[in-house]
């Protein structure tokens, strides 16, 4: 008996994976992620699943999946020999798990919205308005009606008596101005208007009502909202050892390989060295075990 | 005898400062190896870089661990490939045009992507990447400090009474002169194919985008593409087609090129004064990974430049096999055809239950009404 040693190294599991919106499609159907089954594995060790799968991909094979429905089931020769695989994990780890690494990661998000809140000079006095900077190109695209935002653009001209008003008032500036002649009729006016076209949202900034429930953004769903928005996600690596026994026959499997594969989330995976299976193995590592399906309802 | 199955390769890069930050998330496990500085790491505010531990042994019954400086493999994957996608930007899927020249660029074929959309364009599509690298660690033994720094931030107001100030001052982490290791491999499988179909849930292209994809890769390659077919996996078991594209072994050679242009040239930068840079690049050609074992000195050779590269076009392995198109919708509708009629079993023998779960309902009220007749 011989054992083959698998280095890994950076291999990911996401820690909050329930957090996720979207849905997992197999020949049973769509099912909504949070609602999909899942196994959980020990901290300390490796799952079988995973393992089979790891050695599937070694010998030239395809994966498997472990929880979506499939009808291509693979050998079972891959699942027996992650059963008597040994793993030695080096990573440093407690009961929440190993060590988190903080990763960036684009997601698409169809209304995303900005909280910043930046503070307004409402009515005299230093009011927080949550969305963010606003200048007159997001202005126009929020508002998204050409002959509404020439109104606001006139509004102000004809208060001001200033020709050029994009040159001269910046958006959130402009803003302020209405708001200090909120009860001249032509502003009355043209909350109105804008009230009627669902921005309810820039006509209570500009009359300074209800202004802690709103943002600058509220009710607005355009195409162009439809944004790639830069997050962090918190992720646990790991790196390990993996000691797979196997026969001088089994061993010519891994030749159809390339010798390298990924493993969990971004994790790096080859095959070390061939050793003679030796106790000392068993007393370095723990065992691969079974991973415990949980099914959420 | 086989051909390359893939490429592996160590490098060596040189750097000063940090150039990979990490959150503060791994404060805990950070208490525990900088011991000198426990009371540091006590605070929330600490700039930290991202670490490499490994258990080396054990003391006393307790177990003791090296801690080296990283840059993640994420970050070396960025600057890389930098230029080609500086941000990965969903709403180019609203743009088909400019959505499947993305897909076929050297970014594209190189280093993969995954595209999850609903709403517009070619639906879901995702490349697993050939390219695999790990963590750059650091060999050396330059060691890091914490030091004091102010940041450049709004200072944060109480709004209560009970609420902590903001501050501006941070300890960052520092260090000198780092040399770090990195070895990565390409696996030639993985490039030369591009699956167009569902089967193993890997589509990459939508095949209806297939003849503006294939104009991209020819741009991308300066080689011309084989048509879209139906294609088997010469080693595995399960002789299943799929539909795709298989490049050629010069369009592979070239996209090994340009990988390796691209590995040369890295520089990572930051703003806060940190960068790492490639020094020397080694390869080796795998044929099989049992004989010639990644891991051993044996067989690398250093490349200063693409034109070191001692591989030949011919050399590569084709790991796909195209099977005439009749005989594929044949096993498919073979597949097709069992897959229904298990359906059709499985909704039979769920109505053979209901009908059997009804016959014994009515056999209990039966028995009930006997019961109260009685």
């Amino acid at each position: 008996m011989k054992a083959l040693c698998i280095s890994i190294k950076n291999a990911g599991l996401w820690k909050y994976p329930m957090w996720s919106k979207d849905c997992v499609y197999d020949s049973n159907g769509k099912t909504i992620r949070k609602k999909f089954p899942y196994y959980e594995v020990p901290i300390g060790h490796l799952g079988v699943q995973q393992v089979a799968n790891l050695l599937r991909v070694l010998c030239g094979q395809r994966p498997v999946p472990s929880l979506r429905k499939c009808n291509y089931t693979g050998d079972p020769l891959y699942e027996e020999l992650a059963k008597k695989s040994r793993a030695n994990i080096h990573s440093i780890y407690n009961d929440k798990g190993y060590i988190e690494e903080v990763v960036y990661t684009h997601k698409s998000n169809q209304f995303p919205q900005q909280t910043a809140k930046r503070n307004y000079i409402l009515d005299n006095h230093n009011i927080g308005v949550i969305g963010g900077l606003i200048y007159w190109r997001r202005l126009r695209r929020i508002i998204n009606d050409n002959s509404l935002f020439q109104e606001i653009i006139t509004t102000i001209q004809n208060l001001s008596k200033v020709n050029n008003v994009q040159e001269s008032f910046h958006a959130q500036t402009a803003i302020e101005f209405l708001n200090k002649h909120k009860t001249k009729p032509i502003v009355i006016e043209l909350c109105k208007n804008l009230k009627k076209n669902h921005h309810t949202s820039l006509s209570n900034i500009i009359l300074n009502e209800h202004i802690d429930a709103i943002s600058i953004h509220q009710g607005y769903h355009g195409i162009n909202s439809y944004l790639s928005c830069g997050s962090v996600e918190k992720i646990q690596r790991l790196d390990a050892s993996l000691y797979v026994p196997v026969t001088n026959e089994q061993l010519k499997l891994f030749s159809n390989g390339t010798g390298a594969a990924s493993f969990l989330e971004g994790g790096f995976v080859a095959i070390e060295s061939i050793e003679e299976w030796s106790p000392l193995i068993e007393i370095q590592s723990k065992p691969v075990v079974e991973g415990v399906l949980i099914k959420c309802t | 005898m086989s051909g390359v199955r893939s490429i592996w390769f160590n490098a060596t890069l040189k750097g000063t400062g940090i150039v990979n930050y990490d959150g503060k998330d791994s404060l805990w496990a950070a208490k525990e190896w900088f011991k000198n500085y426990r009371e540091i790491l006590s605070h929330s505010n600490v700039k930290m870089a991202k670490h490499y531990i490994k258990k080396i042994g054990e003391k006393d019954g307790k177990p003791e661990y090296e801690i080296k400086i990283k840059i993640s493999s994420d970050c070396i994957k960025h600057a890389l490939f930098e230029e080609d996608q500086p941000v990965h930007d969903t709403l180019i899927m609203a743009a088909p045009k400019a959505f499947i020249k993305l897909l076929s660029s050297a970014c594209g074929l190189i280093r993969g992507y995954m595209f999850e959309n609903k709403v517009c364009g070619s639906g879901s599509v995702h490349r697993k990447g050939p390219l695999n690298i790990t963590d750059a660690v650091q060999t050396n033994d330059t060691i890091p400090t914490f030091d004091l720094v102010t940041q450049l931030s709004p200072k944060r107001q109480k709004e209560n009474k009970d609420d902590i100030s903001g501050t501006n001052m941070v300890y960052k982490e520092c260090i000198g002169d780092v040399v770090y290791t990195l070895s990565g491999s390409i696996d030639l499988n993985l490039l030369q194919f591009i699956c167009c179909s569902q089967r193993y849930n890997r589509m990459a292209v939508n095949p209806d985008d297939a003849k503006l994809y294939i104009e991209g890769v020819n741009r991308t390659t300066d080689l011309p593409t084989s048509n879209i077919g139906h294609y088997i996996y010469k080693t595995a078991k399960s002789e299943l087609s799929e539909e795709g594209i298989l490049l050629s072994q010069d369009q592979c050679l070239m996209l090994i090129k340009d990988c390796f242009r691209r590995l040369l040239g890295l520089n990572i930068g930051r703003g806060g004064g940190g960068f790492a840079y490639i020094t020397d690049i080694k390869i080796k050609h795998i044929t099989d990974p049992i004989i010639d074992k990644p891991y051993e000195e044996v067989g690398y050779y250093p490349i200063k430049s693409v034109d070191d590269i001692k591989l030949k076009a011919s050399d590569i392995e084709v790991f796909y096999k195209e099977i005439p198109e009749e005989e594929a919708i044949a096993l498919n509708n073979d597949i097709d055809n069992a897959y229904i009629a298990t359906k059709n079993k499985d909704a039979e023998d769920k109505q053979i239950k209901a009908e059997e779960k009804i016959k014994a309902k009515e056999a209990k009220e039966a028995k009930k009404n006997k019961k109260s007749e009685q």
